[in-house]
């Protein structure tokens, strides 16, 4: 389930990206056309500007030249100071004219302005080229101002063109003002300089700027523009200058913004989208998490229940047990007691064997019962161990004392002997009652299964494991290997035919072996030399000294 | 010496009845704190023989009593469990000089009453 949704999350996602760079690239697009659509419509506003502004110049310089030709018409006769003074005029006023010169009614050149132009005097203008001449017989003929195409200029000064205007004197032609334009000259003072730009005078280019061809902008024409009967035409193509003065915006930030915004949009509602699933498994999470408090609730509840009940059980165990303890020492004792009574009372041979007898009937009763009321606790799990200090030395002597009553008990057929090894300490930490309770039963075995020869215990510490180790030896019939796997078993017993008491219910040793268990410890066993057992307890928790001194 | 028997076990408080009797001592058999308690008002007692568990609670408070109304008297409480098994009796039962877990032999009975009629003394000094 998470895995698809996280295959939803990155396709959603990257439809978003792909919405992202579709609007950026569609918004660039639109921008950049627009950019250049403005471009251009600024570039041919500039163009018919300048055309305008072309004319104008043009139009202006004819007035002058008219109002000087008035003035000459008017006079009916050339002044000549006063032409040269007007002409400079004219010429200072008016860059981009190269002379201004008078023609007498035969074209002949008479004054030049400059005065330094001396190139054209005396010349026969309308001689120089076809196209003066039809010029300048066009304007006589119709007494208009005219202009010639382009043409070289003499004295080499590069292209321009002529524009004449004829002076008439009581409807006689007196000759006329010439009127040499420069178009490198005039067009320098002119022509805008953020644009490249083409000028065409009767389908001839007459000026170029040196990148116009190179720049690869948009060639912006104007219409054609009439001026004296030559056809006038503006080419620009607009400059990096002009363009950049045009942006008032960048597509590519443009674009970029549309694409943050759509990126943003796009986040935003992934993340209303995520936070609505989110809420919605919050609250499905939730509504499961409830549900499972509520089950480990209910499972608290019915552990506590069970344990509960269990320690009730325990109680109940430790109780009875301890009851039917009471229950059966008390009238054991009272029997115990009788017998012993009997014993001590003057009473025949016959009835005094009969009353010991009973006595040590009674005694096993009592061994028996408390193996089974020892297994019941062990089952029950109510055996509780309870390490304290303990001088040695006076759980020696008990130990000795112990030893000496079975041995009295045995006769003179069994001698016996107990070894303490020295390097053990003043005081040990154990649970005097159990590991007497474990010892007890095997100085029993030990003396039930040896008829003669000794029984010995054995006190010492296994300097490998630290074990304080208790052997009990004696030099009975021993125990064949293949008895020696269960002797540890309940029920257990070894038929053997020479024990003198092999009653018994077989409980002893597993009830050693569980105890020694709890104690931390080991029970074994092993062949003695030259013949009968070794039955080992060891100790490993017998150090701690922080216990109390019992 | 003078004895109190306290055992709910009518038989075996025969046997402790008839033991003592036969080893020359005056016995007082009950078979409930109360009339132990009851007893010990009406004389002085040298030794107090105690069952432990009683069929209605137990004789703790018995050994408690003796201790203030018989400064002097030793004694023996005979339990049938395993309390006690370290012979931690003393922080319980700080009256009671011996601890004996039943079945209790009459010749081991014999020689610790012999032991308690010899070295019969006032507590105050014991303690």
């Amino acid at each position: 389930m998470a895995d698809v949704q996280k295959y939803n999350q990155r396709k959603t996602f990257a439809g978003v990206m792909g919405l992202t760079i579709v609007v950026a690239a569609v918004t660039w697009v639109y921008l950049n056309a627009e950019r250049n659509d403005q471009a251009i419509r600024a570039t041919q506003a500039r163009a018919d500007a300048f055309a305008k502004t072309l004319k104008a110049d043009l139009t202006n310089r004819k007035e002058a030249a008219k109002r000087m030709a008035s003035r000459i018409a008017f006079a009916g006769q050339l002044d000549t100071d006063a032409f040269l003074d007007d002409a400079q005029n004219h010429l200072d006023d008016m860059p981009g004219n190269l002379a201004m010169s008078w023609l007498d009614n035969n074209f002949i050149a008479r004054s030049t302005a400059p005065i330094t132009n001396t190139v054209a005097n005396g010349r026969d203008i309308s001689a120089v080229s076809p196209d003066r001449r039809r010029a300048l017989f066009a304007g006589r003929d119709s007494k208009q101002t005219t202009m010639t195409d382009p043409v070289p200029l003499l004295n080499d000064d590069g292209i321009g063109f002529l524009v004449f205007e004829p002076v008439f004197n009581a409807g006689q032609f007196m000759g006329g003002i010439v009127s040499v334009f420069s178009v490198e000259t005039w067009l320098k003072e002119l022509a805008p300089t953020d644009v490249s730009t083409s000028l065409t005078l009767s389908g001839e280019q007459i000026f170029a700027s040196p990148d116009f061809a190179s720049n690869p902008a948009t060639k912006i024409a104007t219409a054609s523009a009439q001026y004296l009967g030559n056809e006038l035409n503006v080419a620009l193509k607009p400059r990096a200058a002009f363009l950049q003065a045009q942006q008032t915006y960048t597509p590519e930030i443009g674009a970029m913004f549309a694409g943050i915004l759509t990126l943003m949009g796009g986040l935003l509602l992934l993340s209303a989208n995520g936070l609505r699933n989110a809420r919605i498994a919050s609250i499905r999470d939730q509504d499961e998490l409830e549900y499972k408090n509520a089950q480990l609730r209910d499972e608290v509840l019915y552990r506590k229940s069970a344990e509960a009940a269990a320690k009730k059980a325990d109680d109940a165990k430790s109780r009875f047990l301890a009851v039917m303890s009471h229950e059966i020492r008390t009238p054991l004792n009272a029997i115990m007691g009788m017998f012993e009574l009997i014993e001590r009372a003057d009473i025949p041979e016959r009835q005094q064997r009969q009353a010991v007898s009973g006595h040590r009937s009674a005694e096993r009763l009592f061994a028996e019962l408390t193996k089974v009321l020892d297994v019941s606790r062990l089952d029950a799990e109510v055996v509780t161990i309870t390490p304290t200090k303990v001088r040695t030395n006076l759980a020696i002597e008990e130990l000795r004392s112990q030893l000496s009553g079975f041995q009295a008990r045995a006769g003179n057929n069994i001698s016996t002997e107990l070894t303490v090894d020295p390097a053990i300490p003043e005081s040990i930490c154990i649970d005097l009652e159990r590991v007497s309770q474990i010892l007890t039963n095997l100085l029993d075995n030990a003396f039930k299964f040896t008829e003669s020869g000794q029984v010995s215990m054995h006190i010492h510490i296994d300097k490998d494991t630290d074990g304080l180790i208790f052997d009990i030896c004696d030099t009975g019939p021993g125990i064949s290997k293949s008895h020696e796997a269960e002797l540890f078993k309940r029920f257990y017993q070894i038929d053997n035919g020479v024990a003198r008491r092999a009653e018994g219910s077989g409980l002893g040793l597993s009830i050693s072996k569980e105890v020694a268990a709890l104690l931390s410890g080991t029970l074994s066993v092993r062949p003695n030399s030259p013949k009968g057992s070794i039955f080992t307890l060891t100790l490993y928790d017998w150090r701690q000294v922080d216990a109390e001194i019992a | 010496m003078d004895v109190l028997v306290l055992e709910d076990s009518q038989e075996l408080r025969q046997v402790w009845c008839d033991f003592l009797e036969d080893e020359g001592h005056t016995v007082t058999p009950v078979d409930n704190a109360e009339s132990a308690m009851a007893a010990m008002h009406e004389q002085p007692y040298d030794l107090l023989m105690l069952d432990l568990h009683l069929e209605r609670g137990t004789s703790i408070g018995v050994s408690h009593y003796a201790r203030t109304a018989l400064p002097d008297c030793r004694i023996i409480m005979i339990t049938g469990e395993r309390v006690f098994a370290h012979g931690n009796h003393m922080a319980e039962m700080p009256g009671v000089d011996w601890l004996l877990r039943k079945p209790v032999s009459l010749p081991d009975l014999a020689a610790l009453i012999d032991y308690a009629a010899m070295s019969h003394s006032p507590k105050a000094e014991r303690a």
